[in-house]
């Protein structure tokens, strides 16, 4: 059964379970809760995902959703939801989750559907921002352009806690499914920027399944938690057509890129009374091969890193403040940016072999020192407010920024650059 | 917008909300805890009551549905959450939002007075709630809290 008939029997399974929220029992009553986020994104250098060096309002999230307990062990529930930021989203309207759980004991429940959440702490809510007090998650563990292709998925998934007396409590997930993979997605996104050169047009994503777990342990001391998990995907396949006269001088034909992926992480926080302390640790990596009309050949295996800390303190409820440092490496082996492709047939012929992989040093890292406020309006309306200061262009794709004039394969980014951003959102 | 501009703006935000501190955590005192009088619990642990108003424990021993009953900027609202949650009041509120908005939870049911939530436990199976010392509880029981 495809994506769109579950969400529809779920939808119509919801307004069938549904009765007089006047009721006097509890089940067929259905919640309806939503919200809208409307931000401005500004740089003093450097496009970040949009033209944000003039400002852009192209930075936004609304999403609405329904849902009931049919039963006591059986919730049915959907949400649409529609984002832009720069030229991902442009406000589609998309089923977000929409899923049937089956709880049947503390120690078990199954969903089936499609679910929030691969990893870390916010994945699953990194659209919500109601729930934290900065605006961008740190791009070192939840960077933007992959934010819509791993932030849902579809597929079963079997969950539970166990009380472990003295010990604490101890939560768990297992999942199997596809990850949001298509080509509007910004997987295909990455893909088709870092060929620009060659005029990529993506037709077509083919996802892997893919199977995760998650732990997430609650200390016995109060407020202390630890969560991990691991995610891995075999034989995704990104295909697509050339159209440039490099490709044509260069005699390739197509291309067919297929890898197999996996990535682990640990997250911790400590919260007592208005402070927190967050950090969290995310690694992973990719093994593929291309075909780009004369046949396969391995490209080399790359491992990204990132990491950051966070103290998030509450002065008021009306005012929140947030400082995070985070450090992102898109290859681990090549951290200070001086590695250079190596000689192989299509390199060559791309003419990369010898040249950096990196056309700027910088674009080996990304280094990012936050702030954040919150101010609290109501229970309803909140007001943010940032400035990130970056060393480095690391988790971004450099493809919304002009060359450079001299050489057309590096980008004329800055190393140095604020980022400044302010939101408002309103949540019923 | 220059970064002089943008720390000009904050200022003036942060003096205007930084000292209207209205407290998030309030002091420790008196919370009773009710339950439908039909059950055989009897009395409960701070981390068992925790755990049931935060989800983790959704089915009493015998595998009964637990359904809790929660207030809305009532005092005693302020004290059950800060006492029994480690959390203030929208930070209590952030949690649920955060498992409603992903799909894995629904908001709890929320009573705007005491006598509310009180009717609510007492005609509810495996009803759960918090009143002050002061309410009329009559008709529902009184859960014992344990430090342990």
């Amino acid at each position: 059964m495809n994506l769109k008939k579950t969400t529809t029997l779920i939808l119509f399974a919801v307004i069938i379970f549904s009765k007089n929220s006047l009721a006097e029992d509890q089940y067929g009553q259905v919640d309806i809760h939503g919200f809208i986020s409307q931000g401005y994104l500004q740089t003093d250098k450097n496009n970040y995902l949009a033209e944000t060096e003039d400002g852009t309002f192209q930075f936004n999230e609304m999403g609405i959703n329904f849902t009931t307990d049919v039963t006591d062990r059986l919730r049915l529930g959907v949400q649409f939801f529609a984002r832009d930021m720069g030229i991902n989203g442009n406000d589609e309207i998309v089923v977000d989750w929409a899923n049937a759980d089956y709880h049947w004991r503390d120690w078990l429940g199954v969903r089936i559907g499609k679910h929030k959440g691969f990893s870390g702490f916010f994945s699953a809510t990194r659209d919500l921002d109601m729930l934290r007090t900065c605006i961008l998650l740190p791009q070192s563990t939840y960077g933007e352009l992959f934010r819509d292709a791993f932030s849902s998925y579809r597929g079963v998934e079997f969950y539970g806690r166990i009380l472990l007396g003295r010990a604490g409590l101890l939560a768990y997930e297992f999942s199997v499914g596809e990850p949001n993979f298509s080509p509007d997605t910004g997987i295909a996104y990455a893909f088709k920027q870092a060929f620009s050169i060659l005029n990529l047009e993506i037709n077509n994503v083919k996802p892997s399944t893919t199977q995760a777990y998650r732990v997430t342990w609650y200390a016995p001391l109060a407020g202390f938690k630890i969560k991990s998990g691991w995610i891995e995907g075999k034989n995704t396949l990104i295909s697509g057509s050339l159209n440039s006269a490099l490709a044509d001088r260069a005699g390739l034909t197509k291309f067919e890129y297929e890898y197999d992926f996996d990535s682990y992480f640990v997250s911790t926080e400590y919260q007592r009374e208005k402070l927190s302390l967050i950090g969290e640790f995310l690694s992973g990596s990719m093994d593929g091969k291309w075909d780009l009309g004369l046949g396969y050949e391995d490209r080399p295996p790359r491992t990204f890193q990132g990491w950051y800390g966070a103290l998030n303190y509450d002065f008021s409820e009306f005012f929140k403040a947030s400082v995070s440092y985070s450090e992102f490496y898109p290859d681990v082996d090549n951290r200070h940016g001086k590695d250079v492709n190596p000689v192989t047939d299509y390199n060559t012929r791309l003419l990369l072999s010898n040249r950096k992989v990196f056309g700027n040093d910088f674009e080996a890292w990304l280094k990012t020192t936050t702030l954040s406020l919150r101010f609290d309006v109501n229970e309803y309306w909140l007001l943010k407010l940032e400035v990130a200061y970056n060393d480095g262009f690391g988790a971004y794709t450099s493809a919304e920024n002009p060359r450079k004039p001299d050489d057309p394969f590096v980008a004329d980014v800055d190393r140095y650059w604020f980022l400044y951003a302010a939101k408002v959102t309103y949540t019923f | 917008m220059t970064i002089k501009r943008f720390l000009k703006a904050v200022a003036v935000m942060v003096a205007i909300t930084a000292f209207n501190n209205t407290p998030g955590m309030a002091s420790e005192s008196e919370v009773l805890i009710i339950a439908n009088k039909d059950m055989t619990i009897n009395s409960l642990s701070k981390a068992e009551i925790k755990n049931i108003f935060l989800g983790m424990t959704t089915f009493w021993p015998d595998n009964t549905k637990i359904t809790f009953a929660t207030l809305v900027k009532l005092e005693v609202h302020k004290r059950f959450v800060v006492k029994y949650t480690n959390k203030s009041t929208d930070q209590f509120r952030a949690y649920w939002r955060n498992q409603l908005f992903i799909g894995k939870g629904r908001i709890p049911k929320i009573f705007k007075t005491e006598q509310e939530i009180v009717n609510f436990v007492a005609k509810t199976d495996g009803a759960i709630g918090y009143v002050s010392p002061s309410a009329a509880i009559d008709t529902v029981k009184v859960i014992t809290v344990s430090d342990n």
